[in-house]
């Protein structure tokens, strides 16, 4: 099936949801104030924003090249132009809902009036989780549909290695307090670094997946208890683990700001905009993501039409 | 660029800062005794964590601002 037809189907499918929920809001059938219309609007919307995010994550998934490290005057490709502007999608969604839910939960501990008008927060916080929401199914689906997780990943019996390696990458206190729990020997040489850190690969984007799914999971339920009815003390437990996972994420995102704010990784942070860094800055910070591309392809015939110039080797952007 | 993108990492850790105090400052307020130790707690131990890493953010923002433009 031509794949760009499932994300003209998916994109239908919205479009005749739109109208339809549209309708039903400026019919004037129901009393319901700003709020609640918001509320339900986005619990109605929910299936059609998940479905066109499947779609797209397919449809960018059907029509990757081959695997391959691509470069071009000194340059290699880290992340695919797709995927780098999905991040800064997803980047802008999460600090607009984590400000927007702030707001909301502050207002309420601190038992104070808001200078904003509240039903307007609620609103900018539910546009905010349906870019959320996309981009989430979008690369869930990507990720499942091929092979660009790997390198985001721990490998299978690579744990210890990638322990020991992110114990190196941390400040000496904390990697030696680590090593010290884990019993990990600290005099053995540092493995090299791969095209993804240590400290990414076992920490962060464990962490980012987890965090991303359980506030996407909670927020979901809680849009939905006006549309299907939600027992109270679920919803309760719902809305604890919502915070919960919104000032978790507030802590996550400070780390990940402090981690690619670093002087010595700027180069990392120009690429998650250009989706290019130097095959020098590689060579020093990332050796292991070279021997990966210096790497001989298997001599099989199914692998020597996928080699060319600009498409080398098994990994690929992600 | 590098100057401009460590002032919005400090203005994102500044109010951080203040999220923090505010989880802290309510923590530990009477009017949120009948909320339970168990909320207290958890805004202390939020307002502590979100404190700790926006002081890393701080910092490193300071120091991407100091670094060279040739870096």
């Amino acid at each position: 099936m031509n794949r760009s037809v499932l994300l003209v189907v998916a994109a239908l499918a919205v479009v005749v949801a739109a109208v339809v929920i549209a309708l039903q809001v400026f019919s004037g059938a129901q009393p319901w104030g700003m709020l609640l219309t918001d509320n339900l609007v986005f619990a109605r919307s929910i299936p059609f924003t998940l479905g066109l995010g499947v779609a797209f994550g397919a449809y960018r998934a059907l029509g990757r090249e081959p695997p391959g490290i691509q470069q071009k005057d000194g340059a290699l490709r880290r992340f695919a132009p797709g995927t780098a502007a999905m991040h800064w999608v997803t980047a802008a969604a999460v600090v607009v809902a984590l400000i927007t839910g702030a707001w909301q939960y502050l207002k309420g501990l601190l038992a104070v009036n808001s200078r904003v008008d509240m039903p307007l927060v609620y609103r900018i916080h539910y546009l905010a989780a349906t870019v959320l929401l996309f981009a989430t199914a979008h690369f869930v689906t990507y990720w499942l549909m091929s092979e660009t997780r790997q390198p985001l990943l721990v490998p299978k019996g690579q744990w210890i290695r990638h322990l020991r390696g992110t114990a190196h990458e941390l400040p000496r206190p904390i990697g030696g307090a680590l090593a010290a729990v884990l019993g990990l020997d600290m005099r053995r040489q540092p493995p090299p670094v791969g095209e993804f850190t240590y400290y990414e690969k076992a920490v962060s984007f464990p962490i980012w997946g987890v965090l991303l799914v359980v506030i996407v999971l909670t927020g979901v339920l809680k849009a939905m208890r006006y549309i299907y009815p939600i027992p109270g003390d679920l919803v309760w437990w719902v809305s604890a683990v919502h915070v919960g996972a919104m000032v978790a994420l507030m802590v996550k995102l400070l780390d990940h700001l402090r981690y690619v704010l670093a002087p010595s990784r700027w180069p990392l942070l120009v690429a998650s905009f250009t989706t290019w860094v130097s095959r020098e800055y590689a060579t020093r910070r990332h050796p292991a993501w070279l021997e990966e591309l210096d790497r001989p392809l298997p001599e099989t015939p199914a692998a020597a039409p996928a080699a060319s110039a600009s498409a080398l080797q098994p990994g690929g952007t992600r | 660029v590098k100057q401009l993108i460590a002032v919005l990492g400090l203005i994102w850790a500044l109010g951080n800062l203040l999220v923090a105090y505010l989880f802290l400052t309510s923590g530990v307020a009477a009017k949120n005794v009948h909320k339970g130790l168990g909320v207290q707690a958890s805004l202390v131990l939020g307002g502590i964590l979100v404190a700790l890493f926006a002081l890393f953010l701080l910092a490193q923002g300071v120091s991407l601002a100091r670094s060279r433009a040739e870096d």
